[in-house]
């Protein structure tokens, strides 16, 4: 559609702002996007020149060296072949996100569960209180790239589940970056439902090399929802992957999130949680295995905004050849929130000295009484348990094979999780083996 | 079956084994008692291949071979086992998958075919069955969040599907209550045959009251003092390591 590119090697920020908004101008003028979509992608990039382009002095942006992206020469991605194939196990069941355009419903996925409604994001903004709240997610942004992200949104998808109700299975949304140097932007929603159960998968695909997918995510659990979520992050070789998560927890809601590193490239995995609702508890668990110069980077922001609400983070992440993985990661419990609990852990294995790991663990407690823990190890393997099982007959290496998989299995251990675990350990032990070769 | 002559080994440059002798046949329990610090863990430890720990002097062969010509999983694979008095803990590694390893890596060396999970779990569950094992310890990960008496008793599940020849149970009853005590000794019984060996490695002659020794080593200060049968044994309880030199 565009062959307009961002190409600012000596550029300074405000420059690569300005030429950004010129890319975006030009995008518009092609897509001639429906009124209630103009109107966000405008509110976005008035906000992404509001905050600028991050660079690295930025605080939440100090482990990614945002140069590369400045200094990479992007093409807006053309409407996608919806005939082209999409990777994956029984895809035709997935709602895919191909370049940030929704593929057409197939009918399993239209109209297999009467109490899960997907609808395309250009209908659905047709509902001012969707638009309204998509609208103030983005004036109150400080994430520069989600904002970008928002400004530069084709399509989209919302699935809402009715209350009362829950689906028989889960929704497996594919979001696809194709070939060559293209940035794209989906947008998905999920609205959950007073007193529903969800469980929704979302699996990155392709991203060939130097390609950025810049995705927004928002979560939306109404009192008593509960919602698993299950994602596998990361595209090709060379490609960008951020993806900026927005989750509100109202009154007794569960939102219990894992995720997963298992493509290649650079990823950002961004997750701002607010427990707006008494009696919340919101629950990540994540694991990396980071190969060659794959980079895993996680910026986590828990908002304990109500009482006896509760939130448990768990990061364990493998780094390998020239890997580097960085976890930043924020609670704050507000004024009102008493009787909060959190737990916050990352562990990080680091197996060549090539490697490296950043942790920046962060509480911010407002309230006296409540109850917040954290903690970060970074290290080798631990020789006793490599001495251990060599003394029951096994060879080195395969020791170490099964530590480092059950160091990253303990993030997967998530007691009545419904949402399928085994593609993910699957993906992670063939890294493994490719790690070995 | 085990042949240690006139061993001396140091662990972080200090010696702790100053010259033991020991021979070990088929069918036999030795059980090897003293007070802390005596090197009866040490003594545990070079035999199991443990890098810590430095050989100064002495041999050791294992049915003929030099041990220390092998590696840690060298002498696991020759049948050589260390029940560990302190277990470790492999979080996020199922039981199961590492008892599977374990086995597969032991038919392997015997030039046996692998078996697959649903073989394997027809074994285990036997060998469970046996020991009083609940099905919770297939499922969880090797020893973590275990009590004493659950990671002893996995200790003694290891032993029972590996089948080694020589087993050595360093202190198996640290920890236990009297029935926990019971039951890991139960099991251990079950696995005794006049094709294999054990070495009892305990501060109590109480273990011995379950596990009946056919021979009973004092070590004080690196060395054997003295050797007897199990009434040496019921000396000791009596009498107190600091009375050793009355033994000797």
């Amino acid at each position: 559609m565009l062959s307009n590119t961002i190409d600012h090697k000596e550029s300074s920020e405000q420059e690569t702002v300005a030429k950004t908004v010129d890319l975006y101008k030009a995008a518009l003028k092609k897509s001639n996007p429906a009124p209630n979509l103009f109107v966000l992608n405008e509110a976005a990039i008035s906000r992404f020149t509001e905050l600028g382009f991050p660079a690295r002095k930025h605080e939440m942006f100090t482990f990614i060296d945002t140069r590369k992206l400045e200094e990479a020469e992007f093409r807006l991605a053309n409407d996608y072949d919806t005939n082209a194939d999409i990777p994956g196990d029984d895809v035709e069941k997935h709602i895919v996100l191909a370049d940030g355009v929704l593929s057409p419903l197939q009918p399993y996925v239209a109209g297999n569960d009467k109490n899960v409604l997907v609808t395309p994001l250009p209908k659905a903004l047709a509902n001012h209180t969707l638009r309204d709240m998509l609208l103030a997610s983005v004036n109150n942004e400080t994430d520069a790239f989600a904002a970008l992200g928002t400004a530069f949104i084709k399509d989209g998808v919302v699935v809402e589940i009715l209350p009362d109700t829950k689906a028989t299975m889960p929704i497996k949304i594919t979001l696809h970056t194709n070939k060559g140097p293209v940035i794209t932007a989906p947008l998905v929603v999920v609205k959950a439902g007073a007193r529903s159960r969800l469980q929704v998968v979302v699996e990155e695909t392709g991203g060939g090399e130097s390609s950025f997918m810049n995705a927004n995510i928002h979560f939306i659990l109404e009192d008593g929802a509960t919602l698993e979520y299950l994602l596998s992050q990361g595209g090709g070789c060379d490609s960008w992957s951020f993806i900026k998560h927005h989750v509100t927890q109202k009154k007794e809601s569960r939102f219990s999130a894992v995720c997963a590193f298992t493509g290649s490239g650079i990823t950002r995995n961004s997750i701002d949680a607010r427990l707006i609702g008494d009696d919340a508890k919101f629950s990540l668990r994540s694991t990396s295995l980071l190969l060659d110069k794959d980079q895993a980077h996680f910026h986590v922001r828990v908002n304990h905004e109500a009482k006896n609400c509760e939130s448990y983070q768990l990061f364990k992440n493998v780094v390998t050849d020239s890997g580097r993985v960085s976890v930043d990661t924020t609670v704050a419990v507000g004024n009102g929130a008493s009787l909060s609990k959190s737990d916050q852990l990352v562990n990080n294995l680091l197996l060549t000295e090539n490697g490296r790991a950043d942790v920046k663990p962060n509480l911010t407690i407002l309230n006296d009484d409540v109850k917040c823990a954290h903690g970060a190890t970074t290290g080798k393997l631990d020789e006793e348990q490599v001495a251990y099982m060599k003394s029951r007959g096994i060879d080195e290496a395969s020791s170490k094979r099964a530590l480092v998989t059950g160091f990253l299995n303990v993030a997967l251990s998530v007691p009545d999780f419904k949402c399928p675990l085994e593609p993910i350990k699957q993906k992670l032990l063939a890294r493994m083996e490719k790690a070995n070769a | 079956m085990l042949k240690i002559k006139n061993l001396k080994a140091a662990i972080n440059g200090k010696e702790i084994i100053k010259g033991i002798s020991l021979t070990v046949n088929s069918g036999e329990t030795h059980s090897i008692m003293g007070p802390n610090g005596s090197g009866k863990s040490t003594l545990s430890k070079v035999l199991a291949g443990d890098p810590s720990c430095e050989i100064l002097g002495g041999s050791v062969t294992f049915n003929g071979v030099n041990l220390f010509d092998l590696e840690p999983e060298e002498r696991a694979l020759a049948g050589l086992f260390l029940a560990y008095q302190y277990p470790v803990e492999i979080p996020g590694l199922s039981n199961r998958e590492f008892l599977r390893m374990a086995y597969n890596a032991k038919l392997s060396n015997e030039g046996a075919e692998e078996v697959d999970p649903i073989d394997f779990d027809e074994i285990l569950n036997e060998k469970m069955q046996t020991l009083g094992m609940g099905e919770k310890f297939r499922e969880r990960s090797v020893n973590a969040g275990f009590s004493g008496g659950e990671k002893k008793k996995n200790e003694i599940l290891q032993m029972a599907i590996l089948q080694p020849a020589l087993s050595i149970l360093d202190e198996i009853d640290s920890g236990l209550d009297i029935d926990a005590l019971r039951v890991v000794a139960d099991g251990v019984n079950k696995l005794k045959n006049d094709k294999n060996a054990l070495i009892v490695i305990t501060h109590y002659q109480r273990l011995l009251d379950y596990i009946k020794p056919d021979f009973v080593h004092v070590l004080s200060e690196g060395k054997i003092v003295a050797s007897g049968t199990s009434e040496l044994a019921k000396r000791l309880e009596a009498r107190g390591y600091n009375d050793i030199a009355v033994l000797v």
